[in-house]
């Protein structure tokens, strides 16, 4: 079963991360990353750029417009998501409970739908 | 290269994988390199063969092929090796001097099913069962593995990495199961062969496509375990049950991959022959050796199968399966199949009440089939409305998009109805 992680941070602590603490998140991520893929339960997983890249679409009356932000002063902005493929429900939340209690990040653990039918009634 | 020399290629290399694997590991010992150095052989014959024709003896090119490269390997790793403390996974001596590998195919055959004993080990995740047995056992590349399951590559290769790792680690030699063992690992082989049929079924489209080879392949390597277990009970009821439930496959989805339910399915596109063959084996299954979970799960399958319309089914018969059935098994799935027949013989709140059983299963607990069923019984008794907001919830809860879609559509169904 999938299930995508995707975790949070507060972006003023996200700005006045020391280089140490960057570094230290940095590795973090690759000795997770290694375990997961060595677990043979990584599918793809990636940190996201600065939030104050972000542009926002939504639908408008005169079609798709494009905005900027979220804005800095969001309570919590997405920083680096994840998907794995895993046993079970309590593994997926095992691994985002490592990630917690790392980083400090809030994060949100989901299943990812897949296209199967199940069985039959 | 003609399509047909293709696929011809294709088909011999995956029969020849696990007997050439067992040939190679009777000689030399070490599974896991083994079983590297025959994947790279089959890979090389499948690019080989089609352009150079099909050599006389393909069986022993690829012996050939596979043990040059092992022994490449294991000598470039001796010094490594000789570090190591090797005494826990040492082949015995004896199976040093087993006979050659090109020797009769009874002593292939038993390889083929040491070879899936090994692959569907206990001490092995079912995640990695799969992986390993499609592999060794069933000749796929990890490339087409990695492409059923929706994962990465890399992600799969270390999948079955570990897993033969953990098989070097744990230790288990290569030989068959000790008497006292058999019928448990056995159960474990046909489990997984079952969850790798599952997996190939219940696919339904796009990306999906690719998986209902997984089907097939589950059918292909059961009909192998039938052919050299005939007498097994177990065996042939798989068997059948495959075939019963195969013979579907053309009926159960729509054009937007939303599963039809068995009652709505158009039976003229279930496949006669599937279905004859998997009844015959039941039939005799059953007569020559008694019930089993499996060979109960058939019988239903084929009591489903034999009636021409959903109305004409031999529910009686059917309820009289799933009693015995949940005798057998403690599986609360079990349980609402039985919900549904006991709801088609004896009405609904009979159904109802049998459901009320399973509430207290932690198993269950926001399970969206429980809710998917109740709401079904509750829509058989009148209940409308209680009804929609069940399949409402179990549509939230089920991970599957086209069974997600299948729930909201009735919920929708009964909603227009009942203004």
């Amino acid at each position: 079963m999938k299930y995508i992680m995707l975790a949070y941070t507060d972006p003023a602590a996200w700005e006045n991360a020391t280089p140490e603490e960057i570094q230290a998140a940095c590795d973090f991520y690759e000795t997770l990353g290694k375990e997961l893929m060595e677990s043979g339960e990584a599918v793809y997983n990636a940190g996201l750029g600065d939030p104050s890249h972000t542009k926002t679409i939504r639908k408008q009356a005169s079609g798709p417009v494009a905005t900027d932000g979220p804005y800095a002063e969001a309570k919590e902005v997405l920083v680096s998501f994840g998907i794995v493929d895993c046993e079970s429900h309590d593994r997926a939340l095992a691994i985002a409970a490592r990630v917690v209690d790392f980083t400090g990040d809030t994060v949100e653990v989901r299943p990812v739908m897949d296209g199967d039918g199940g069985a039959e009634m | 290269m003609t399509v047909s020399t293709g696929v011809r290629v294709e088909d011999l290399l995956r029969e020849l994988a696990p007997r050439v694997l067992g040939a190679l590991v009777r000689r030399y010992g070490h599974f896991d390199a083994a079983e590297d150095a025959v994947q790279e052989a089959l890979i090389a014959a499948a690019l080989q063969w089609p352009k150079e024709g099909i050599p006389d003896s393909p069986r022993g090119w690829l012996i050939t092929v596979a043990s040059r490269r092992m022994t490449n390997q294991l000598r470039s790793e001796q010094a490594r090796r000789r570090r190591e403390d090797t005494a826990a996974t040492q082949i015995p001596l004896d199976q040093y001097l087993a006979p050659a590998p090109d020797v009769a195919r009874d002593a292939d055959s038993d390889d083929t099913l040491i070879l899936l004993f090994l692959c569907c080990h206990p001490a092995l995740t079912p995640a990695s069962q799969i992986a390993l047995t499609l592999r060794a056992v069933g000749g796929l590349t990890t490339e087409a593995i990695a492409r059923a399951f929706l994962v990465p590559e890399a992600t799969m290769a270390q999948r079955i990495s570990r897993a033969k790792q953990r098989i070097k680690a744990s230790g288990i030699p290569f030989r068959m199961p000790p008497e006292k063992e058999r019928a448990d690992r056995l159960h474990a082989v046909l489990h997984v062969l079952y969850l790798i049929f599952n997996e190939g079924y219940t696919a339904t489209s796009g990306a999906a496509l690719q998986r209902t080879e997984l089907s097939g392949e589950a059918i292909r390597l059961a009909r192998f375990v039938h052919r050299l277990l005939p007498d097994n009970g177990e065996v042939a009821g798989l068997l059948a049950l495959m075939l019963l439930t195969d013979a579907r496959r053309p009926a159960r989805t729509g054009s937007d991959g939303a599963p039809i339910p068995l009652a709505e399915q158009d039976r003229s596109r279930w496949n006669r022959d599937a279905i004859a063959e998997g009844t015959a084996l039941i039939t005799d299954a059953l007569a020559r050796t008694g019930i089993g979970p499996y060979r109960l799960q058939a019988a239903i399958a084929a009591v489903h199968d034999e009636s021409a319309h959903a109305d004409e089914t031999d529910w009686p018969q059917i309820l009289a399966l799933y009693q015995l059935l949940e005798r057998l098994t403690d599986n609360p799935m079990v349980t609402l199949n039985h919900a549904v027949a006991e709801a088609m013989v004896r009405g609904p709140q009979a159904g109802l009440a049998l459901l009320d059983t399973v509430d207290a299963d932690d198993r269950m607990a926001q399970h969206h089939r429980l809710d998917a069923v109740r709401g079904h019984l509750l829509e058989m008794a009148g209940e409308n409305d209680a009804a929609i907001a069940l399949y409402r919830t179990a549509a939230r809860r089920t991970t599957s998009l086209p069974e997600r879609r299948h729930l909201e559509a009735r919920a929708a169904r009964l909603a227009v109805d009942d203004r």
